[in-house]
Parts: C-alpha cells; sequence; structure tokens
C-alpha cells in the first residue's frame, strides 16, 4: 500500500471514530426486556394522532405527542431484547426466531394502521370538510404514527413473549 | 407445533458444566441454553445434535416429545 493511501485510510478512520459511532459500536449494550415503555411510546402515539383527529385546529399538540412516543421509540431498538441484523453480538437461532416473530407483528400492525388510518383521515375529511392543509397536517401525523409502530412494536413483543433468563 | 422436552439440565449438572460452557461448545448464546432447559425454546436439529454430541450421547436420551420420568421416579423405580 502505497504513502498516500496509508495516510488517507488513517485519516478516513479517525473521521469516523470522531463521529462516536464505532465506539458505540464495539461497545457491548446490555439488552433488556422493556415491557412498559413501549406501551408507552404507542399510548403517547396513538392518543397524539386521535387527538389531532378530533380536534383538527390543534393538531399540533397531538403532534407534540405523537414526537414524545417517537422519542422514547428510538432507544427501543438499541436496548431492547431484539437484537439487530449485523450487530457485534452474536445473533444465534433463538434470537433470529424472536426477531423474526417480532418484526412479523410489528410489519402487520404498521400495515393495518396504515389501512386503517389513511380510509379514517379520508372519512373524517369528508364529513368535517377539511382544508387541504389540515388533511396533509392529519397524513404527517399518520405517518409519523407508523413511524412509532415500526419502532415500538417489534421490541412490545419480544418482551413479553420471552422472560429473561437468570444466570446461572 | 409440540413442545420438545429435554434433559439438556440434569446433564449438564451431572457434568458440573455451566451454562456458558455449553453454550460455547455449541456456538450460541447462554440465555439461549437457559430457554432451553426452561421448555421456552424448541432447538433446531443441528443444535440438538450439537448439544448430544456435546455430552456424547444419543440424541433421543436429552430430547423427548414426551415428558421425561423424573430423577426422584427413576431412583424409586430401580429401588424397586
Amino acid at each position: 500500500m502505497s504513502h498516500f493511501n496509508q495516510r488517507l485510510f488513517a485519516r478516513l478512520d479517525a473521521a469516523a471514530e470522531h463521529t462516536g459511532m464505532p465506539a458505540l459500536a464495539r461497545h457491548d449494550i446490555r439488552r433488556r426486556h422493556l415491557r412498559w415503555l413501549p406501551i408507552l411510546a404507542l399510548a403517547l402515539a396513538a392518543g397524539g394522532w386521535a387527538w389531532g383527529l378530533a380536534r383538527p385546529s390543534t393538531a399540533w399538540l397531538g403532534y407534540g405527542a405523537i414526537t414524545l412516543g417517537f422519542a422514547i421509540g428510538v432507544f427501543l431498538p438499541l436496548f431492547g431484547p431484539i437484537k439487530p441484523w449485523g450487530g457485534p453480538r452474536l445473533a444465534d437461532e433463538f434470537d433470529r426466531q424472536v426477531r423474526q416473530k417480532a418484526f412479523l407483528y410489528g410489519f402487520a400492525a404498521v400495515s393495518f394502521a396504515a389501512i386503517f388510518g389513511i380510509w379514517t383521515v379520508l372519512g373524517l375529511a369528508v364529513l368535517g370538510d377539511w382544508s387541504r392543509s389540515i388533511v396533509l397536517g392529519q397524513i404527517a401525523n399518520l405517518n409519523y404514527l407508523l413511524f412509532v409502530l415500526y419502532l415500538a412494536v417489534p421490541t412490545l413483543h419480544a418482551s413479553w413473549t420471552t422472560r429473561p433468563v437468570e444466570e446461572d | 407445533m409440540p413442545q420438545i422436552h429435554n434433559r439438556i439440565a440434569l446433564f449438564r449438572a451431572e457434568r458440573g458444566m455451566s451454562r456458558r460452557a455449553l453454550a460455547e461448545a455449541v456456538g450460541v448464546n447462554p440465555q439461549t441454553i437457559g430457554y432451553l432447559e426452561r421448555g421456552d425454546y424448541s432447538p433446531s436439529l443441528e443444535l440438538g445434535m450439537k448439544i448430544a454430541a456435546v455430552f456424547e450421547a444419543p440424541v433421543e436420551l436429552l430430547f423427548s416429545f414426551t415428558p421425561f420420568e423424573s430423577v426422584a421416579a427413576a431412583l424409586r423405580r430401580a429401588a424397586e
């Protein structure tokens, strides 16, 4: 390898280290069963979405609640029981089965909510004679809710269908 | 799917083997051995055969579709 390439790769490595992501990847995160946090995230997000539908003029309050649910939701895959694809720790056959089932439920929940949500928004828009901006806001809220579902439902499923094993 | 009963904990105790040691020998996480012993998870054929190989025992001695007789019951029966 040429001297130029060595220096280039060393600088690229240093730049990558500077982001802090390699350190996070090396760190052995202790995963645990999170049984109540996903419920809290989902309750906030679903409540926020329902609030926005019920009171379109103050839908921003609902948006705030969904954001809170999302803020909790982003930490669930990091600290929950589901091991990610390509993670630093071994995902054995049990982990893969748990992950497979959890994401099956997660995607089913997202699909169902998307179909239910879009028809609900459409129906309420017709009944309430909503303006274009309100409809766009409601669709944005629904998208945000789907993100929270994607983050929280797999962790919720994996946390409730398995029980922690004590160390021997 | 029928539950698969196993005697992993018994074999492990007999050998004085920790979950971690068995897990390392068969290439899984120690928690997975715990889930197997508790009956929460049925192993793949590959994992079942690997575990049997570690204990140098036939697979049917370790895994069964019907519950295994308890050690106490087996001892009582042997004494009769």
